[in-house]
């Protein structure tokens, strides 16, 4: 099967959901606020890349080192924004 | 900067025809893809733009973050949403790149028949809207995105 160059062979990290991510950011999260607020990390599973400057940045970091797949990429902020939508729709979650 | 000035649609609203593609980021990293057409609603509602959830498994897109969302039912306590990274243009008459590494979140389903995409703050915030509920039509120009390359 012909790959885009560059690309990574292994085959794409199945999405399993966040638990794992949310749970490693969590208890990272004092010590990143500290050193890096404002910059983002990509989280897969407990292994953490970054910090970088941009969300992009932290997309490319993360496939670089994660090959394609899920990643979690998360800004280093005290309080995460919450996104307002004030129509009725139904956010997916997986 | 491109300026697209369109009527509402027959039901008196204002939307436009997008294509939602794979982030710069990603299609680095993969096989070209052809992006996905959809049919847009210009929201100021939205801090977000919001997509449906078909758009991202038509393109193979595994999801990049989740954030918590409020919306017109969720009460007090916001409900977690995945997000995705897109890249958005314009389509129709009027081409143009509005976001190369986007972070949209993700509607397992958009009230409103043929809507499939909510155009949000996020995007609109880059540029200027006017709504002339006279002329039943709006006019939208909004700055394109950096060098995506840098």
């Amino acid at each position: 099967m012909p790959t885009h160059p560059g690309a990574p062979t292994q085959a794409r990290r199945q999405f399993v959901g966040f638990d794992l991510e949310v749970a490693t950011y969590a208890r990272l999260k004092p010590e990143l606020l500290c050193r890096f607020p404002g910059k983002f990390v990509v989280i897969v599973g407990d292994e953490v890349e970054g910090p970088v400057e941009t969300f992009r940045e932290a997309l490319r970091a993360g496939y670089r080192r994660f090959g394609l797949g899920p990643l979690f990429v998360k800004q280093i902020l005290t309080v995460e924004p919450v996104v307002e939508v004030t129509r009725d729709i139904v956010p997916c979650r997986s | 900067m491109p300026i697209l000035s369109l009527h509402f649609d027959h039901a008196g609203r204002p939307m436009l025809e997008l294509y939602v593609g794979v982030s710069t980021a990603e299609a680095e990293f993969r096989p070209p893809c052809p992006p996905v057409p959809v049919r847009a609603l210009v929201d100021t509602g939205a801090s977000k733009t919001n997509i449906g959830r078909w758009v991202f498994d038509r393109l193979g897109l595994s999801p990049v973050s989740q954030v918590p969302v409020h919306t017109a039912s969720t009460g007090l306590t916001p409900l977690l949403a995945d997000v995705y990274a897109v890249e958005i243009s314009l389509g129709g008459v009027m081409t143009g790149l509005l976001a190369t590494d986007l972070d949209v979140v993700a509607a397992e389903e958009l009230s409103g028949s043929g809507v499939e995409t909510l155009l949000g703050r996020d995007i609109l915030g880059r540029g200027l809207l006017i709504y002339d509920g006279l002329e039943r039509r709006f006019t939208l120009a909004i700055e394109p995105p950096g060098d995506p390359h840098n």
